[in-house]
């Protein structure tokens, strides 16, 4: 087993410690040694160092109660600014948040060709052009499917010899900060999952698009299904709100829940999918799922519409941050 | 004699537009192609009297088009394996497992980064992986106490040691130069050695004058923990690069197959599920295609130009001048590419990825020198344009990541490269002559 070093274990106690103060919304000292199972002098050792090099800071809450004031950590805002693009055909959304992820603006920019050259500079002029207190921390790129297969390419010429680089290459040599790169589909199932704070619970995610993709989550962790189940019944999609259109789908729905439960006595059941996917539509998936399910316990079925924009960007960007604080501590973009 | 004189100024016209970033390498190829052979007289169209094609339009511009295809093939298919490398994480996983093996010995660690680099571009391609490599080494150089300056010169020559053994570029010296595989192989094992030695040469030298100012180990954490290979597959997967070049080198086995022996490798020891594997070998393949891209279209204009002065009516025009410039004797060929191999620079005459591919051609069509003495001499050069060309995009790229000056790289590079190139040129004239 390999031996960790001094600073390997100061770094490894320090992220933890960050990922506590990032998962919780301001905590003391002591909570923080409470729930990293750190000694409170290692906590406070460690804390006046992220506080010196001004990662995290002293929110100023100070509540006083019988004994000591009790004097909160948040990351600090002064480590700078996130971005936040979603791209897909013809627009680039950009979100821009603060560390402590307020949505500071929004903005959408269409983009006649979107070519990565196009998106690059698009990007980096608003980039340049919006002067703020805070230095840019670091990106996050959603790209719709369809945009992610074709792949984004930005040219990189040095006058004699160009080659082709990645937008999230020619991103992080532009500004040098992480560039953290994915498909909006395959963030907002994890996402949804962690926000609907189902993370110890079987939960399946089954996004409806062109694809059926099922996404399990059992005991706290992500099961990866023989191709994702994933099966093409896009001709089985309603195009508009309840119809006899939508019973063949929801008849292999509830047949694919069955075998799903039979195997992983799941709980809960998320269906994601087209905003046209109706109330009507889930009573008739529970409906159906209720004559199959005839004996014991039956998942909870939970319709979710696609989150808006900006919850998504905040999900996304809290990912950004967290990679920022990473390279903050450990030093590599 | 006029044709001839008017080629060198079209020559040296092309050479100044393409030094002046007026018009771009892979237009400047064909564009001196065509000119050359309408000064010599070539017929755009025509036929001979056996009905045989001798238009430059068939014999040097269609031809020359796919002169170098089993060169692009090559490319193409390292691109693939690299793309492959680099989405299964084998790439971050090789330089990280480097890094913990060095532990908190900066020397140590730098030494094994460089190992790790080149062992990396034996395989690995374009500026995709640079970035890819140098974003992570680094930052790990850095933090073990090497100066940003330094770092940046240390993982040039460490990309152009592992660069001398990548079997797309032996294959594409192999078309230039219309030698066997084997032949260049031959020669650049002794150019592996040599660059080696003064890749360690310039880390003492860059330590000495710095000094270490941190004695602490380099930060090796994950950051995507999912992309961590780990156990005997893990350890499979890491040797992918060897694959290829054991192939070529030892059994003999044609490149494009070796690549995809390679390929396969590194799918069956990363994957995930077959569905995955599948996506990622086409996902891969196609972004390996665009990697190669510039690659391909470079060698497509060399592949015209090679047709172009190797034409009987252009040799014609242009041994004359040739038979006058180039030496025969062992030491006037030492002095002649040794002075010579900074002309490497800047695009110039003695660069292979540029009009030296067509100046190489020229040379061994004279017939005076042994066509392996031609091979090392702008093999020789060529280390001083791997990484010492401040217009490369690896220069540049890794320039601005380690914010220094490129001119400051080349010039930090240059004596170490140009003395490369001089034990290049001497091994050369012993083993050719």
């Amino acid at each position: 087993m390999k031996k960790l070093g001094h600073k390997e274990t100061k770094t490894g106690n320090q992220l933890l410690i960050l990922q506590t103060i990032l998962s919780g919304n301001g905590l003391s000292r002591i909570e923080l040694a409470e729930k990293t199972q750190l000694s409170p002098s290692t906590v406070t050792s460690l804390t006046a160092d992220l506080l010196k090099r001004g990662i995290i800071e002293e929110s100023g809450t100070k509540i006083i109660t019988a004994g000591r004031a009790r004097t909160e950590l948040t990351v600090s805002n002064s480590l700078g600014y996130l971005l936040v693009l979603e791209i897909s055909h013809g627009c680039i959304y950009i979100t821009t948040l603060s560390m402590r992820l307020k949505i500071l603006s929004t903005r959408q920019i269409r983009i006649r060709f979107m070519d990565g050259n196009s998106i690059f500079s698009a990007v980096a002029k608003e980039i340049v052009d919006v002067p703020r207190a805070e230095p840019l921390a670091g990106i996050g790129i959603r790209f719709q499917e369809a945009v992610r297969e074709q792949g984004v390419h930005v040219m990189y010429s040095t006058g004699y010899e160009a080659a082709n680089i990645s937008l999230k290459d020619a991103l992080k040599t532009q500004f040098r900060v992480p560039v953290l790169e994915d498909s909006v589909a395959a963030f907002t199932v994890t996402d949804v999952i962690r926000e609907a704070g189902m993370e110890k619970r079987n939960v399946a995610h089954i996004q409806l698009g062109a694809q059926i993709r099922t996404v399990l989550q059992i005991d706290g962790g992500t099961v990866t299904l023989k191709d994702h189940f994933v099966e093409d019944l896009s001709s089985m999609l309603p195009e508009e709100a309840p119809s006899e259109k939508e019973k063949p789908l929801v008849c292999r729905l509830a047949m694919l829940l069955n075998i799903l439960y039979a195997m992983f006595r799941l709980d809960t059941v998320l269906i994601a999918g087209k905003q046209t996917l109706s109330e009507c539509f889930l009573e008739e998936l529970r409906g159906c799922v209720s004559t199959r399910f005839t004996q014991g316990k039956k998942p909870d079925i939970v319709l979710i519409r696609e989150g808006s924009r900006e919850r998504t960007a905040i999900g996304f960007a809290a990912r950004v941050r967290a990679k920022c604080i990473q390279v903050r501590l450990e030093g590599a973009v | 004699m006029l044709q001839g004189t008017l080629i060198i100024i079209a020559f040296l016209v092309i050479a100044a537009l393409m030094m002046t970033k007026k018009i771009p390498t892979l237009l400047a190829l064909p564009l001196m192609a065509v000119v050359i052979c309408i000064i010599a007289g070539v017929p755009a169209v025509g036929v001979d009297a056996d009905g045989k094609a001798i238009g430059w339009l068939q014999t040097v511009f269609e031809a020359g088009t796919v002169r170098m295809g089993s060169a692009i093939m090559a490319v193409i298919f390292g691109a693939w394996l690299g793309q492959i490398m680099n989405k299964t994480g084998i790439t971050e996983n090789i330089i990280k497992k480097s890094a913990e093996l060095g532990g908190d010995r900066p020397l140590v660690v730098t030494i094994i980064m460089v190992i790790a680099v080149a062992l990396l571009f034996t395989t690995l391609n374009g500026l995709g992986s640079i970035i890819m490599v140098g974003s992570i080494v680094l930052p790990i150089l850095v933090s073990v106490g090497v100066p940003a300056g330094s770092a940046a010169c240390i993982f040039l020559m460490a990309f152009s040691t592992g660069l001398t053994f990548n079997i797309a570029n032996w294959k594409s010296f192999s078309n230039i130069f219309s030698l066997e595989m084997e032949q260049i192989k031959s020669f650049e094992i002794y150019m592996l050695i040599a660059t080696l030695i003064a890749t360690i040469v310039l880390i003492i030298v860059e330590f000495k004058k710095n000094g270490i100012k941190f004695a602490f180990s380099a930060p090796t954490g994950d950051v995507e923990e999912s992309r961590q290979l780990k156990g005997v597959t893990g350890a499979l997967a890491m040797i992918s690069p060897l694959i290829p070049i054991v192939l070529v080198a030892f059994l003999k086995v044609p490149v494009c197959p070796a690549f995809v022996v390679g390929i396969i490798w590194a799918l069956v020891f990363t994957s995930k599920s077959f569905k995955k594997s599948m996506n990622m070998l086409t996902k891969s393949c196609y972004d390996g295609i665009t990697d190669a891209g510039p690659a391909v279209i470079l060698m497509v204009g060399i592949g015209i130009l090679y047709l172009a002065v190797t034409n009987p009516m252009v040799k014609e025009v242009l041994n004359p001048f040739l038979l006058k410039v180039v030496p025969t004797g062992r030491v006037g060929y030492i002095l002649f590419f040794a002075l010579l191999a900074p002309l490497s620079l800047y695009r110039g005459p003695m660069n292979l990825f540029g009009l030296g591919s067509g100046i190489a051609a020229l040379i061994i069509g004279l017939g005076t020198l042994n066509p392996m003495a031609v091979m090392g001499a702008f093999l020789a050069a060529e280390r001083i344009q791997g990484c010492g060309d401040p217009t490369n995009t690896q220069n540049v790229w890794t320039a601005n990541f380690a914010e220094v000056d490129v001119n400051q790289i080349t010039r930090k590079l240059l004596p170490y490269l140009w003395a490369l190139a001089v034990v290049g040129v001497v091994i050369s004239a012993v083993l050719y002559f």
